[in-house]
């Protein structure tokens, strides 16, 4: 087995934390501060970056060879997939739920 | 046998990952669930639902489970330099830190919704209620609240316990690779819940 140094680049983990503590904050500010579409829009844009801010550097997948990357965002893709089959079938999406 | 698999990925580690992708499809489901039901219930954002939420509570728990990450990198860090003491002592504080965020979840916020009739059946509320009415949709966001938030609560326990089993089977510096593995598994945790917390606290 390749030594485990050999296979991780050295990462600053304080710098990642911080980046997710940062959206963290960024997510709660937007709930706060504002209303309607756009507030649903930014704090899953916020959530998704943080997704893939751990996905990538916490889970260390971007060090990870082909065929790990494609186990773990078929998954997603699967889910994603889902999702959009299913969503014209069962909702018409109003972006206006917080109203 | 050979350890390491088709790509030189250690069979271990593929195997983590496996059980990694199968979680996200399950955490999925539920989340693609409630989005789907959320769009068509705006009832979800109401004070008696989301809005009853504490948000400050949410943000402390989410600061925790962070921090726990962190020791957890640490920890991984500390295996990698062959530093047991200081692996073994991060590895006890992320388990310290899960364990505390299971602790504000099941020992402060599910008894203080409860104690304001919100259960994961609200059995109670829904009594006499119509089919379609609010109260029937106020009592769908507490199913999937409790449902998920506990689902979630039990990957703590399965990481704290995974990272325990890790600890003592590398006591003596062997099979420290396991410390990593251990590790993607409680990111796991904090993956699955950089979605619940804005999805449940937040968008209301």
């Amino acid at each position: 087995m390749a030594d485990e140094k050999d296979y991780h680049g050295k990462q600053n983990y304080v710098m990642i934390l911080g980046v997710i503590a940062v959206l963290l904050i960024g997510m709660v500010g937007i709930s706060i501060s504002m209303t309607g579409s756009n507030k649903v829009i930014g704090i899953v844009v916020l959530a998704a970056i943080q997704f893939y801010f751990v996905l990538t550097n916490l889970m260390h997948l971007k060090y990870e060879p082909a065929l790990v990357n494609l186990v773990a965002y078929l998954s997603v893709v699967f889910i994603l997939l889902w999702f959009f089959g299913v969503a014209p079938d069962t909702i018409m999406i109003p972006l206006t739920i917080t109203q | 046998m050979s350890d390491v698999s088709i790509e030189r990925v250690p069979k271990g580690r593929l195997g983590v990952w496996f059980l990694i992708a199968g979680e996200l499809v399950i955490f999925g489901g539920f989340i693609a669930c409630y989005a789907l039901t959320r769009f068509e219930y705006p009832e979800f954002g109401s004070n008696e639902a989301a809005g009853a939420l504490n948000l400050w509570v949410g943000v402390i728990n989410t600061l925790i489970l962070l921090v726990s990450n962190w020791t957890m990198v640490v920890a991984h860090e500390a295996a990698l330099e062959k530093n047991l003491g200081k692996m073994k002592s991060f590895m006890w504080g992320t388990i310290i830190l899960g364990l505390v965020f299971l602790a504000i979840k099941l020992g402060y916020e599910w008894p203080h919704d409860i104690a304001e009739g919100h259960t994961i059946s609200s059995a109670k509320a829904i009594a006499g209620a119509e089919p379609g009415s609010e109260v029937m949709k106020v009592s769908l966001f507490w199913n999937y609240y409790f449902l998920m938030t506990g689902f979630h609560g039990l990957h703590i326990v399965v990481g704290s316990l995974t990272i325990f089993g890790v600890i003592v089977s590398t006591s003596k510096g062997e099979n420290l690779h396991r410390v990593e593995l251990a590790g993607a598994y409680w990111h796991l945790v904090e993956l699955v819940w950089v979605i619940l917390f804005p999805m449940f606290y937040l968008i209301k």
